[in-house]
């Protein structure tokens, strides 16, 4: 698994899915709640603190109802408590120390900048990945805005695509493409510092590592220079995100589960749109 | 006999439900609107101390948000149904004060942040949502509002946020409904005061760790 190359940002992606690569154009999906269960709604007012119910028949078709819900399919939760628990000590210790240090070097514009920059360098992924999903428009917007912001746009440290012209990155990638197949998710799986992740996204990544001209495979990089600059993109990405991760293992009376699930949350929604 | 099946619906139907679609639309919009521009208001305005700030923004979503419902949507019918009377006023008050903290704390992060708005999408009946794109640091993210109208006080109420897709409702649903599998109402009640405690968070999470209901 050591030869995955990390495009998603790669621990946050593991954590911090507020920001894990989010910078989609998502469309509002009209249907987002199909795949649940849907019920009849009885003509109880909405909310209504009195009846039987407590107003809970016109949430239950969103929502399910409890005894429903589906337990996730975990079968590597033993190993993955633990790399969740390694990954979390290692963005506490190791990786926030260093990026905040990196931090206080290049100031905040810069480094939004650089993170442009490494966007821009991702194009491929995002391009293949729309292209996998059959969204010709997509792909080329996601043309166009190469070709625009690596030459106007100073190889992608400024975005002219989305501000002269309108367009907006489009957050696709392999795994999703995979999703759009009808390629399930698999379990969950958490890959060591890259973070939660699941069966379908982690072949995904896999694939992906391919669509970098990095690669050593292309000849025109070695594997020093590839994890560097994968590094270097992560600490970036971590460095403008401090403290979401530290928040949201905050919020969760379980963070392993909380992470996993809003995780499988949000792949749901972006293979939907 | 399909045919005209469909051109009467066409014709009798679908304008007597879009004249309040399109009404509802619209306060739906008013309301989403008017609530982000304030909060984002509260947030620009950095001559406020943190408490005043976080007060602030807490009075803008209050009245907009129904966090009462959404505190037994998260536990859902199963489990509200299991607490007594106090435990629900308990319950409630630490559910409030949890996602308040959680949502003030999201929306904090967001320092240079513009906004832009969707149109609003209709949902189940009687419901909308409405996507809000946020901008920060280079990035975007999607906040949805779903809101329902309250007949009974009138107006719209958020009852869900999602983030990225990711529901509050669902979201914290899954973590109590994965403790009441093994644990005590009383037991969550306890941990929710436990995390809902400031200063010295890192010990209570640390001694909770052990104690998570594992799936």
């Amino acid at each position: 698994m050591r030869m995955i190359h990390p495009r998603v940002p790669a621990l946050v992606a593991a954590a911090l899915l507020l920001a894990a690569g989010s910078a989609g154009a998502a469309e509002p999906s009209k249907k987002s709640k199909s795949s649940q269960p849907v019920m009849s709604l009885p003509a109880v007012p909405i909310g209504a603190e009195e009846g039987s119910d407590e107003g809970f028949a016109d949430f239950e078709g969103e929502f399910g109802k409890p005894e429903a819900a589906k337990k996730v399919f975990d079968p590597l939760r033993g190993y993955n408590r633990v790399m969740y628990h390694f990954n979390d000590k290692f963005y506490l210790w190791v990786a926030k120390p260093l990026s905040i240090g990196y931090g206080i070097l290049i100031p905040e514009p810069g480094r939004v900048m650089l993170a442009r920059g490494f966007t821009n360098f991702a194009f491929p992924v995002r391009f293949v990945g729309a292209g996998m999903q059959g969204k010709f428009k997509s792909m080329g917007i996601e043309l166009g805005r190469f070709l625009v912001n690596s030459t106007l746009g100073l190889g992608g440290l400024f975005d002219p695509a989305e501000a002269w012209f309108g367009l907006r990155l489009q957050d696709e990638d392999v795994g999703q493409g995979l999703g759009r197949w009808g390629v399930g998710t698999g379990f969950p799986v958490v890959l060591p510092i890259l973070g939660q992740t699941n069966l379908r996204d982690g072949v995904g990544l896999i694939g992906q590592s391919f669509l970098t001209p990095l690669n050593p495979v292309y000849g025109l990089a070695d594997w020093s220079t590839n994890m560097s600059v994968t590094a270097g993109g992560q600490f970036n990405f971590i460095s403008l995100h401090i403290g979401e991760y530290e928040k949201i293992k905050k919020d969760a009376l379980d963070p392993y589960t909380f992470i996993r699930d809003a995780h499988l949350q949000n792949r749901a929604k972006r293979v939907k749109e | 006999m399909l045919t005209s099946l469909v051109a009467v619906w066409m014709l009798s139907a679908a304008p007597a439900s879009a004249a309040p679609a399109l009404a509802d639309a619209k306060e739906v919009r008013s309301v989403v609107e008017s609530t982000v521009n304030s909060v984002l208001e509260v947030l620009k305005d950095k001559g406020l101390s943190k408490d005043v700030r976080k007060k602030k923004v807490l009075d803008v979503i209050d009245p907009v948000f129904d966090l009462a419902l959404m505190g037994k949507l998260t536990l859902g019918r199963g489990h509200w149904g299991k607490l007594d009377e106090g435990q629900k006023k308990e319950f409630a008050s630490l559910f409030i004060a949890t996602i308040k903290d959680s949502y003030y704390e999201k929306i904090d992060l967001f320092t240079d942040e513009t906004v832009d708005f969707d149109d609003p999408v209709p949902g189940e009946p009687g419901k909308w949502q409405m996507l809000t794109r946020i901008n920060s640091k280079g990035q975007r993210y999607g906040l949805l509002y779903k809101l329902y109208k309250d007949k009974g006080k009138g107006g719209w109420k958020v009852y869900d946020v999602e983030i990225e897709g990711i529901s509050l409702i669902r979201s914290y649903g899954a973590q109590y409904d994965q403790f009441l599998q093994k644990g005590t109402v009383p037991g969550l009640l306890a941990k929710m005061k436990q995390k809902d405690t400031p200063g010295d968070l890192k010990a209570a999470t640390k001694k909770s760790a052990g104690k998570a209901g594992k799936p």
